[in-house]
């Protein structure tokens, strides 16, 4: 959705990362999806840049 | 970084940290005296729990919070089961408008990017990304009419909706766009103490308003607070710009068609000023000149001595006449990075020579070892150097509190200096931390016979979540000087360091 319009909709939030970020947005009744985020092909550097290859292509 | 922080504030923890195995955070281990052969040899995946106790007696208290801590999230997991990425979590939820990024930095700006590409507007709070990365990110937003705000953007409310760092506050036709979190959060309580309301707030992270950036996101944002209805009068919060960004965020601002205040940091005016646009002084002036504009008032003459009342000044007479003659020095120790550059150019003008723990430009002095304080230093606790492998100062005051205890020691230190910055994203009872760290530097005042000032700032509101009246009232029980700004803060512990009322 673009900016403008997301200022005057209520706010569907993904959240990665910090799950303290996503329970205060649930405590403030927003509709969140908290992602159980891990580094992708478990954090190995090599891998990492292959999918990004891959992905980019 | 909510196990690290519960872990820190236990009896007999020295210090801890939480962490993934990756090389990064390993070295960051290695530099804070946490790291083990078994931390050596885990994978970027495994978390790393490194605790330092004072002596092995606590080892079972310190095992038994992190067993309950894991026994607790896995019940929470039996019962919902998360999506393990971005894309996965959009099948479930496909008119998501926003992601709400906050990964370690070197994964960040490939999550945010896939965010983009999947048509999500992003509030990026990861930093440690790269300057290019950021470009790049802020050019994919900008292309199919999205806003990257961040990398390091630590505060936002879209929508009356706080993200990351940010305050409870009312509702209302302010709208505010910032390169800086706690410029952010000290606007938006001021606004809301003076009655009125936010209709949004929208960072852009730190170096939006920089070349090669060119201030991508702080464009967006103005654009759609021009257009934006709820939106009366338009505020701009910046350290300064580039200067010929800051020619190119005026020209646009002065076409907005609404009242703008604007305040860059330490900078004075351009030589001329468009007619719809108001230069103000700090933080304070901000808020005022906000409130005044939208109900179409006359802007007040503001200084920040005029908003001392009769009370405080007579509180810090008695303060300054509880000091000796030696006593000279101001430290102040901060959470927030734009409340202590706000106070260091205020106190600038109060003080012959200053000291910051990082660099400010104009004039002030950079601490050769910002874990040595000289003379009157002000130190943000947020920087880099300070939260390798811990938590945010917003949300762990360990660090913080060992370095009141350290500068209250220094018999030539006359006042300490604090804000208190509450609300969304920071720590749940920060008086819980403070009164005993105060209590301790009360008593070890009495037994050398010698009294330190402790001025502090509580950024934030009456709805906040940690209870305004309470944090307030606790500091002043143990002698604190609280005061609603950061900028009466820091001219009030000014005034008591130089004993001139």
């Amino acid at each position: 959705m673009k900016f403008d319009e997301t200022l005057n909709n209520d706010l569907k939030i993904i959240a990665a990362g910090i799950d303290s970020f996503a329970e205060d947005l649930t405590e403030q009744g927003v509709d969140v999806i908290n992602v159980d985020w891990q580094p992708p092909a478990s954090g190995n550097p090599e891998l990492i840049s292959l999918l990004q290859k891959l992905q980019n292509k | 970084m909510r196990l690290s922080s519960n872990l820190s504030s236990l009896k007999g923890v020295k210090q801890a940290a939480v962490m993934m195995g990756t090389k990064l955070n390993k070295e960051f281990l290695k530099d804070a005296n946490l790291i083990s052969d078994e931390v050596l040899q885990a994978s970027p995946s495994d978390v790393c729990i490194c605790i330092e106790v004072e002596d092995n007696s606590f080892v079972k208290s310190v095992s038994e919070t992190i067993d309950d801590f894991f026994n607790n999230m896995h019940s929470q997991k039996d019962v919902i089961r998360r999506p393990r990425s971005i894309s996965k979590a959009m099948d479930n939820m496909p008119d998501a408008n926003l992601a709400v990024i906050s990964v370690p930095g070197i994964y960040a700006a490939e999550e945010a990017k896939k965010a983009l590409r999947a048509g999500l507007n992003v509030f990026l709070f990861s930093d440690n990304v790269s300057l290019d990365d950021e470009l790049m990110l802020k050019q994919e937003a900008e292309k199919n009419d999205l806003i990257c705000m961040g990398p390091d953007c630590g505060t936002g409310i879209i929508n009356g909706v706080a993200l990351g760092f940010a305050n409870k506050v009312h509702r209302g036709n302010i709208g505010i766009v910032g390169a800086s979190g706690t410029g952010i959060q000290e606007i938006t309580v001021l606004i809301h103490g003076l009655g009125e309301g936010i209709s949004h707030a929208i960072g852009t992270g730190g170096r939006d308003l920089k070349k090669p950036v060119n201030a991508i996101s702080a464009l967006t944002a103005l654009k759609s607070l021009k257009d934006d209805e709820k939106t009366k009068v338009i505020v701009f919060v910046s350290k300064p710009p580039d200067k010929e960004i800051e020619e190119k965020v005026l020209m646009e601002l002065s076409k907005c068609g609404k009242p703008v205040i604007v305040l860059f940091l330490g900078s004075n005016p351009p030589n001329e000023l468009p007619q719809n646009i108001h230069w103000a002084k700090n933080m304070e002036d901000v808020a005022k000149c906000a409130v005044a504009l939208l109900k179409d008032e006359e802007i007040p003459p503001y200084s920040i001595e005029d908003g001392i009342n009769k009370i405080e000044k007579s509180r810090i007479k008695d303060e300054i006449e509880k000091l000796d003659k030696n006593q000279t020095f101001l430290r102040g120790l901060y959470s927030g990075g734009t409340l202590c550059d706000e106070a260091i150019f205020i106190l600038a003008e109060m003080f012959s020579e200053i000291w910051s723990g990082h660099n400010v430009g104009s004039g002030v002095k950079e601490l050769e070892n910002p874990f040595a304080s000289v003379g009157h230093s002000l130190i943000d606790m947020g920087e880099d150097i300070f939260t390798r492998g811990k938590p945010h100062p917003m949300i762990d005051y360990g660090t913080r509190i060992s370095r009141m205890l350290d500068e209250a020691e220094d018999e030539e230190v006359a006042v300490i200096l604090l804000d208190v910055v509450i609300g969304y994203g920071s720590h749940p009872n920060p008086k819980e931390i403070l009164i005993p760290t105060i209590k301790k530097i009360r008593e070890s005042g009495k037994q050398s016979n010698r009294y330190v000032s402790i001025v502090a700032s509580v950024c934030g509101t009456d709805i906040d979540p940690q209870n305004l009246e309470e944090q307030t009232k606790a500091l002043e029980q143990e002698g604190v000087l609280v005061f609603s700004s950061n900028a009466k803060a820091a001219y009030a512990a000014g005034l008591i360091a130089n004993k001139a009322l």
